[in-house]
């Protein structure tokens, strides 16, 4: 009976399993049948590269393969066509102040010209040896303020979105130019920005904005409500670090990411699908990977990528993968590795020390240069919000003597102040301990306190982007404020106690002893203008309050040594030297405390003076790696025993030089040498 | 009466300690808590713009578990004033991990320079420091001092 029952019971049980383990191989064979199913489409496979552009900072794909348009630093677009034809790509070339651009549906070209303030477009598809403008359109600001700093743009329901990164926010315009509506404001919230730096639309209307010190995407709706965000600071797959283009075709959202040297892929909701692009683990390393991506274009059809890396003067094209996702996520390569230092564009040295900033930490290496190379000494801060945080490092300043660091924080809107408790009669010995945050302000009390200084301004949070200070007794700390255009003092509890010139875009201050000349952007040009230790005008409403020289190009950093001014020339990959520029200043500087201003005003050696305009007559360095070349040299300053640190970001390093251009030694955080590393042999 | 000879037995360990200024609003139920605490410590800020009385309110700080500080910040270190501000910040870190605390402590007021920090937590073993943030008129100010939590 119990047999029976036990039969009973197991045969149904077994056929059931058996049944079961069947089921299992059913879906096993169809899963099989399915991958013979086309493979689900995905980018990032290298395709090629172009070198050789200089400073670009947006690539956009026209359409059919018709060529890529480049927008570029000294606010000119190049287009590059065609696309197929790398033997002799012909290159046109549209000269103006364009700070944005981007393709629009029927294939037309339109940049922003921040300038006149128009956006401006083109008709790439007719020949010529100029390409055919087809129609302006002013932006209409006779009831609002002008756009300021715009850095991205996107076709937008026949009108356009333009994002405004300084003050940030996107504005809508319709197709006549006048503002539908607006959205963002400074701050890490729902809808607001931390310096926005690209704009997308999707198919339904949604608007993604790279948020790029919130290190996050924001979606809003067609009417600019916040819809949803997603993202932060970090390397693993999904995260986000310092996202700079975006792209959204289809149902995928490209995102390239400045310090993941990377393009990240989402589906529309941000589910993080893939990825794509290293950083180089030699220098100048493409095919594939990725330094510094400013930029990412996705054509029409999702066919093909283009992304600008201006650092490394090159665009580089990106194909489907023939395998589809599954071979674009095997295909992923690890993050960077074995790379300790980048050496962001900050330095600021005195006597027998030296501080750097590290932009992928959001950290300050210290370096002991009493000896003949860099000696890393500490680190301090993080990335954060905390108050001995770093959210973007806006400008540095070293005061040696006193062996304290001023910084500004541009994320955090906040100015600190640091003491380096360092013994310099000891051994070098690495000391993590050793910065101590002494104190910080909040900028937004700062503007309060300018307001009162000066009440006939209209008064924004300071953005500084330039410290520094006259070395004699009593100088206060000055600072160069781009959102107000001003410069202003500090005393030392960091208070505004006076406000000196007016500034349209400060870059940096650039010290020797008690002078002090303001170094100023303006378009493809540099312009030095002495400020007195207060940074006041020297010689207002004379000739002597005017430049004092003026450069071709954007130095990545400026010192004055003795008579002659020091240039690093990022585009030249050279170290320039001004010679008699520091004595032209301080001419200007005996004439300008002359009691009698008539005297001034009419004597010859004022208006001999008023503006220089001189050349290099000097010059160091070439294109390279090897000690004593440069790959895009960023900040410069001088040291003691009359020497010139270089920041060589392009290669991860710095070096020091004597006066005459003598390379003295190289170093970064992990090592120092004095003795040049042989030349490989050229195969 | 416990209260009282405990607190009768305790004076001389303040003054031993040099601490022989009690807070003015010190309630006898706190002074009490004073057989559970640390001896009070001292650091002056910065650019010496204050000064920092404090205490742990444990014998020892906890390896991975919660504590309390108490913090006093005067004037000057005749602590004859209790310094007047709009907040206090108090935090801990160790700059050679690059990390600070996982936690962010609740601050209370408990009189005008009086406040404490609860539910510190020091997750590992080694140097830690601790800070003081005094902010007034959008400007901090910081004190700091060392300790080392052994494993």
């Amino acid at each position: 009976m119990l047999k029976t029952l036990t039969s009973t019971l197991l045969i149904p049980v077994v056929c059931l399993c058996f049944s079961a383990a069947a089921r299992a191989m059913v879906p096993q064979e169809r899963s099989e049948s399915a991958d013979q199913s086309p493979p689900v489409p995905a980018l990032g496979e290298f395709d090629r590269e172009k070198n050789g552009i200089m400073f670009g900072t947006r690539a956009m794909l026209l359409p059919g393969g018709a060529g890529t348009a480049v927008l570029r630093t000294d606010r000119s677009i190049l287009l590059i066509e065609p696309l197929s034809d790398e033997d002799a790509p012909s290159e046109r070339e549209i000269s103006g102040t364009f700070t944005a651009a981007c393709i629009l549906p029927g294939g037309m070209l339109a940049a922003f010209d921040d300038v006149s303030q128009e956006i401006r477009i083109w008709n790439p598809a007719l020949e010529g040896p100029a390409l055919r403008e087809v129609s302006r359109i002013r932006f209409d600001r006779t009831l609002d303020e002008p756009l300021v700093d715009v850095v991205d743009m996107a076709p937008f329901q026949g009108g356009y979105l333009l994002v405004e990164r300084g003050a940030h926010r996107v504005r809508a315009l319709d197709a006549e130019g006048v503002e539908r509506f607006r959205f963002g404001r400074k701050g890490g919230d729902d809808g607001a920005f931390q310096f926005p730096g690209a704009i997308s639309v999707d198919d339904q209307d949604r608007i993604y904005v790279v948020d790029t010190d919130n290190h996050r995407i924001q979606r809003f709706t067609a009417d600019g409500d916040f819809d949803t965000a997603w993202g932060r600071r970090g390397a693993f797959p999904g995260l986000l670090t310092s996202p700079t283009g975006i792209d959204v075709v289809g149902d995928r959202i490209y995102v390239s990411e400045a310090l993941n040297h990377r393009v990240s892929v989402f589906d529309l909701d941000g589910r993080y699908l893939y990825q794509w692009g290293m950083h180089a683990m030699i220098p100048r390393q493409g095919e594939g990977r990725i330094h510094y991506p400013a930029s990412i274009d996705v054509d029409e059809n999702a066919m093909r990528a283009v992304v600008a890396e201006p650092f490394e003067r090159r665009i580089q094209y990106f194909k489907r993968f023939s395998g589809g996702l599954d071979e674009a996520r095997a295909a992923q390569m690890p993050s960077k590795q074995d790379i300790r230092s980048h050496f962001g564009p900050f330095i600021s040295g005195e006597d027998d020390l030296l501080v750097m900033g590290e932009p992928e930490t959001g950290s300050l290496a210290v370096f002991d240069v009493a000896g003949e190379t860099g000696v890393n000494i500490t680190v301090f801060t993080n990335h954060g919000s905390g108050w001995d945080d770093l959210g973007r490092l806006g400008a540095l300043h070293l005061d040696g003597p006193e062996q304290m660091v001023y910084v500004s924080d541009l994320v955090n809107d906040r100015l600190s102040c640091w003491r380096l408790q360092r013994e310099r009669d000891v051994t070098i010995r690495y000391d993590p301990f050793m910065a101590r945050l002494t104190s910080a302000v909040d900028l937004s009390v700062t503007r309060d306190k300018l307001a009162s200084l000066d009440p006939d301004r209209t008064w924004v949070i300071p953005r500084i982007v330039a410290l520094d200070r006259a070395q004699v007794d009593g100088a206060p700390l000055l600072a160069a404020d781009a959102a107000n255009q001003v410069v202003f003092a500090l005393n030392e509890r960091l208070d505004p106690i006076s406000v000196g010139v007016s500034t349209r875009e400060p870059f940096e201050f650039v010290v020797d002893g008690p002078r002090v000349v303001l170094v100023e952007r303006s378009g493809e040009a540099s312009m030095f203008r002495p400020l007195a230790v207060d940074g006041s005008d020297l010689g207002e409403g004379t000739e002597l309050g005017g430049i004092l020289m003026v450069s071709n190009g954007i130095p990545g950093g400026a010192a004055l040594l003795g008579d002659d001014c020091f240039l690093s020339s990022m585009e030249g990959d050279r170290i320039e030297v001004i010679e008699g520029a520091a004595a032209a200043f301080q001419r200007r500087l005996a004439l300008s405390n002359q009691t009698d201003e008539s005297d001034v005003q009419n004597g010859s050696e004022a208006n001999e003076l008023a503006s220089l305009h001189p050349s290099p007559e000097r010059t160091w360095g070439v294109t390279g790696e090897y000690d004593g070349e440069f790959h895009a040299p960023a900040g410069l300053c001088r040291i003691g025993g009359d020497r010139i640190v270089v920041v060589d970001r392009g290669n991860h390093r710095a070096q020091i030089f004597s006066p005459d251009g003598t390379w003295l030694s190289t170093f970064s955080l992990s090592s120092g040498y004095t003795t040049p590393k042989p030349r490989k042999e050229e195969p | 009466m416990i209260i009282r000879c405990l607190l009768l037995s305790l004076c001389p360990m303040f003054t031993l300690l040099g601490c022989d200024r009690p807070s003015p609003s010190e309630t006898p139920e706190e002074v009490v808590a004073d057989t559970a605490s640390g001896p009070w410590e001292t650091a002056v800020s910065a650019d010496e713009g204050f000064f920092v009385r404090w205490r742990l309110l444990v014998p020892d700080i906890p390896l991975a578990d919660p504590f309390d500080i108490e913090v006093e910040v005067w004037t000057d270190e005749s602590m004859n004033e209790p310094a007047t501000f709009d907040q206090l910040f108090v935090d801990a870190g160790m700059p050679h991990h690059r990390h600070g605390m996982n936690v962010v402590p609740e601050i209370e007021s408990l009189s005008p320079g009086r406040w404490i920090a609860r539910g510190m937590l020091l997750h590992m073993p080694g140097r830690w420091q601790f800070y003081v943030d005094v902010l007034d008129d959008g400007r901090i100010e910081r004190a700091q001092w060392s300790t080392w939590l052994s494993g």
